[in-house]
């Protein structure tokens, strides 16, 4: 842990992913304006005093949606990459440390998940389940957890080689305490930069669902929706697109770096 | 006539103070720290020691094949035959390697390329060098094969194919293909079971006596040194402590840890109730003592041991050691 | 190939001071090219409070061995018998029980610690799992032990990347010794270290088995080490049992051709007195399918078609058992 908070860009990351949580949780207060608050005669107003990044097309304080869509896409990122660790954690670590038949299903299983490339799979997803927030963190979930279960359980299939395993079963160690103490802390720092990392792909990948009219569509506000609306008036009215843009840009950014830090940091093998 | 004998009587390779450092994580690592050493002509010089002490690094400076960024030649010479390889450019070193001085690495998993066929393989360091046709360099490394005990007709063969020693025959093969002059062997064996251990070396000495070929085998097991090596050179914390010839250094070891060395070694033609280990660990290469390295493990150590860098010192013809408290025999 | 048969177990003198008695015991993995002998057919006595060296070439069965007497692997065939008891299939309750006094130690310093676990905590899960003590009495516990194999209590709380492998090793050992067992198994403890450190821990397992009367079985490939610490010797090639004997006669009386070409094969520090070499032709064959009889005919100087019938363990001289059945000519 100390090494995370000596790693610059690690702590960057984490500042800035902090402020963004921090102001779409406290979106309904410091907002100035609702996020459907529609303004006709204010639209297209540029940054000023009173809206601080402008009015959209529909004259919305473009500040007040950044604020309350970054709940949106926040929650999509992070609820699904939680939910996609969770379920990688038990997958690979029953698959990769009881392997034979059990191990077989499971990786057919996956094979079929995984067939698929990963966005498009997202997108017909989305659109068998249909537009909203929760379906969106459904359909997202899925290709993640593919991915992530296969990448735990080579990790798992590896540690069981180790002596230590073999120790921990001359202790007279069960299976289950076995995976709990010994395979699972030793598997789970690259699932944890797995989890940031899946987190970021997962909020591009809504804003993309968003642009092409699936995942969350207005009026929720959400980043890649309000891309896909200001999409139209780009050269005139550029601050519609480059908020939303700069704002998912931020997000990833320093959800890769914090991914990046925390990966060093959890390595107990480094020297330092 | 003068300057005749004079050539006839330099010595092959001559390493002159070399001095490497590694750095890593903005800290140096001192890997040698003035290594010196002279081979004869035809001779085989042993490196021996312990794990760390810089045997392999000494051979990658010879070769040149340190890793770019981390490594720095920081001093010293390396005379092959009295051209200064140091101070070669790299076009002129890539001549030398595989034709002039070759080296055999330890690991036979991982010194042969997978998906190359072993004869491939061999032919391949043949036409790196001489310009002959392929059927020509296949017909040699036929020959190559044969002349390291494996059947020509596994020419066409993967590696994985072979077993462990054989694969390290193969690696052999490989490194003879040009009829270099100068061998660098790492641990050749280390990974070996003992009666194929057996097989190789002394099928590297018979090689060796047939070409006529000059050696620098690096090993920890002085079993090994015993068995092929005519000097022996020991190395500690990237210094050269003890070196003679294998009867000399076997006979009178003289330096502390050489025979703190021998002390720790269990042997079957005796019966030792108790071995006796050195105390303690080996230095931190980045943060070496002060004066002999050896001195905060040595039993004999005087405060005479921590102060400045100790010299070498003569104690019969050809065998020096690095000790203010030279104490000749066992 | 039931072993239920009169083959004599090799023995070491004394069979009432006997700890350990290995009969027939089988280890077959099944590969899809066939099955795998691992172990066939291997029988010997161990001594209370004496080391037991078993010492072979790669693919000779003897980590198997090692394993399948702490139950890492389960039995093909044979049984194992320990203070008497046929501990062979012990489940559940009987295992719990065994495993406290049958340990074992790793060769690997780097891979036999959990590198998230504190020294500490490595050395008491054994205790935590095993016995009723309280917190403070298993803490007291571990420092006793850390004690005993040489290593500062201060390091208790180190992780094993900030120990060097001699340090790891003794960590291993002070947790196969938690439970206070009579029975370690000893596979390749030294052969990863350093020749300076393994003098250390040889000496460390040597003033432990004085003071406290553990037996060993002591698995290795270099013969000089089993020489200097093993009371007895088991020689094994391509899983079985071919040459066993009291150590110091057994590199002065080798019987078998394979022991002795073993023996021949061991680089010596002995400069003056260059021995003949045995030199041996061939690899080792494959243990998948193997034919009846001795597997070293393909390499053996000696053989003839005798050699394909299965071979017995004879007792040639007393508590020297061979097998092979031209023992005779090939010593005369």
């Amino acid at each position: 842990m100390k090494r995370l908070f000596k790693n610059k860009s690690a702590m960057a990351g984490l500042i800035v992913l902090v402020v963004i949580i921090l102001l779409s949780l406290l979106a309904p207060i410091i907002a100035p304006y609702g996020y459907a608050d529609i303004d006709i005669p204010n639209m297209f107003s540029s940054p000023s005093g009173q809206h601080l990044f402008g009015t959209d097309h529909m004259g919305r304080d473009i500040f007040s949606r950044i604020l309350y869509g970054g709940r949106a896409s926040l929650q999509i990122g992070i609820l699904s990459s939680l939910t996609a660790l969770v379920g990688a954690l038990i997958i690979g670590s029953v698959a990769g440390y009881f392997g034979g038949t059990t191990d077989n299903i499971m990786m057919r299983i996956l094979d079929v998940i995984q067939a698929m490339p990963g966005f498009l799979l997202s997108v017909t997803l989305s659109a068998v389940l249909g537009n909203g927030l929760y379906q969106t963190i459904v359909a997202l979930s899925i290709g993640n957890l593919a991915t992530s279960a296969r990448i735990m359980r080579g990790s798992v299939m590896t540690i069981r080689k180790s002596e230590y395993i073999d120790a921990a079963t001359a202790d007279n160690t069960n299976r289950f305490d076995i995976i709990r103490k010994h395979i699972l802390p030793n598997a789970f720092s690259p699932m944890i930069v797995q989890a940031t990392m899946g987190c970021a792909r997962a909020i591009l990948t809504a804003a993309t669902l968003s642009f092409i009219g699936l995942g969350v569509q207005p009026p929720t506000p959400e980043w890649g929706a309000m891309l896909s609306e200001g999409r139209s008036y780009i050269r005139d009215y550029p601050y519609i697109i480059t908020v939303p843009g700069i704002a998912i840009m931020l997000t990833v950014l320093a959800l890769n770096l914090l991914g990046d830090g925390l990966r060093d940091a959890l390595d107990p093998k480094q020297k330092r | 006539m003068a300057n005749e004998k004079a050539i006839m009587d330099a010595p092959f390779l001559e390493v002159r103070d070399l001095v490497v450092e590694y750095t890593s994580d903005e800290e140096v690592i001192h890997a040698l720290n003035g290594i010196s050493f002279v081979l004869r002509k035809g001779r085989t010089l042993g490196l021996a020691g312990e794990t760390g002490a810089g045997k392999t690094t000494i051979a990658k400076s010879i070769l040149r094949i340190l890793p770019e960024r981390s490594a720095f030649i920081k001093g010293g010479e390396v005379l092959l035959e009295g051209q200064d390889l140091l101070k070669l450019s790299e076009d002129k070193m890539q001549k030398l390697r595989g034709e002039k001085i070759a080296m055999i690495f330890q690991d036979p998993m991982t010194a042969l390329n997978p998906v190359l066929t072993v004869g491939k393989q061999i032919a391949e360091a043949i036409k790196l060098h001489y310009n002959i046709r392929k059927k020509e360099a296949k017909e040699q490394a036929i020959q190559m094969l044969e002349m390291v005990g494996i059947n020509g007709e596994r020419f066409g063969d993967y590696p994985h194919q072979f077993s462990g020693g054989m694969k390290q025959r193969v690696v052999i093969a490989m490194a003879l293909a040009c009829r270099p002059e100068l061998i660098l062997a790492d641990e050749p064996t280390t990974a070996l079971d003992v009666t194929i251990q057996m097989q190789v070396l002394d099928m590297i000495r018979r090689l060796r006596d047939e070409l006529n070929t000059s050696m620098i085998l690096i090993t920890h097991d002085f079993g090994v040194v015993a068995e092929v090596c005519d000097d022996v050179a020991v190395v500690y914390a990237g210094e050269i402590i003890e070196s003679g010839s294998v009867e000399e250094i076997f006979d009178n070891p003289s330096h502390p840890y050489t025979q703190g060395l021998f002390g720790s070694i269990p042997r079957i033609g005796m019966d030792i109730e108790r071995l006796s280990p050195i105390s303690g660990l080996p230095p931190n290469p980045v943060n070496l003592p002060k004066g002999c390295y050896f001195s905060p493990r040595c039993p004999k150590a005087t405060d005479e041991c921590k102060g400045d860098p100790i010299a070498m010192v003569e104690l019969t013809p050809g065998h020096f050691c690095r000790c203010c408290h030279i104490e000749e025999g066992r | 190939m039931d072993t239920k048969d009169t083959k004599p177990t090799a023995q070491a003198a004394g069979s009432d001071d006997t700890i350990i008695e290995v009969k027939g015991l089988k280890k077959h993995f099944s590969t899809p090219r066939g099955p795998l002998h691992a172990v066939d057919d291997v029988s010997f006595k161990i001594r209370r409070g004496k080391t037991m060296g078993v010492v072979g070439e790669s693919g000779c069965g003897k980590t198997t061995l090692g394993r399948m007497m702490v139950h890492l692997e389960s039995s093909t065939g044979g049984n194992i018998y320990f203070k008497g008891e046929d501990i062979t299939n012990f489940e559940g309750k009987e295992l719990k029980r065994i495993r406290k006094d049958v340990r074992i130690i790793f060769q690997d310093p780097y891979s036999s610690l959990n590198p998230r676990m504190t020294i500490q905590q490595s050395i008491q899960e054994p205790l935590r799992r095993m016995s009723k003590r309280t917190k403070d009495q298993i803490a007291i516990r571990t420092d006793e032990l850390m004690d005993m194999v040489g290593i500062d209590t201060r390091l208790r709380l180190a992780y094993p990347h900030e120990l060097d492998g001699g340090r790891r090793q003794r960590v291993g050992l002070g947790r196969a010794l938690a439970p206070s067992p009579t029975f370690i198994v000893c596979d390749e403890p030294v052969s990863a270290l350093d020749v300076s450190i393994q003098a250390q821990v040889l000496n460390l397992l040597q003033d432990l088995q004085k003071e406290y009367g553990i037996t060993y079985m002591f698995i290795t490939h270099d013969l000089s080490v089993v020489r200097h610490i093993s009371d007895d010797i088991c020689v094994m090639y391509l899983g079985q049992l071919v040459e066993t004997s009291p150590s110091k006669e057994l590199f002065e009386k080798p019987l078998h051709p394979y022991t002795k070409a073993l023996l021949s094969a061991v680089p010596s520090l002995d400069i003056h007195n260059k021995a003949d070499r045995i030199m041996l032709k061939g690899e080792l064959s494959s243990p998948i399918n193997p034919k009846p009889g001795c597997r070293f005919l393909p390499r053996c100087p000696y053989g003839n078609d005798s050699c394909k019938q299965p071979q017995k363990l004879e007792e040639i001289l007393p508590n020297h058992f061979v097998a092979c059945s031209r023992v005779r000519e090939v010593n005369d």
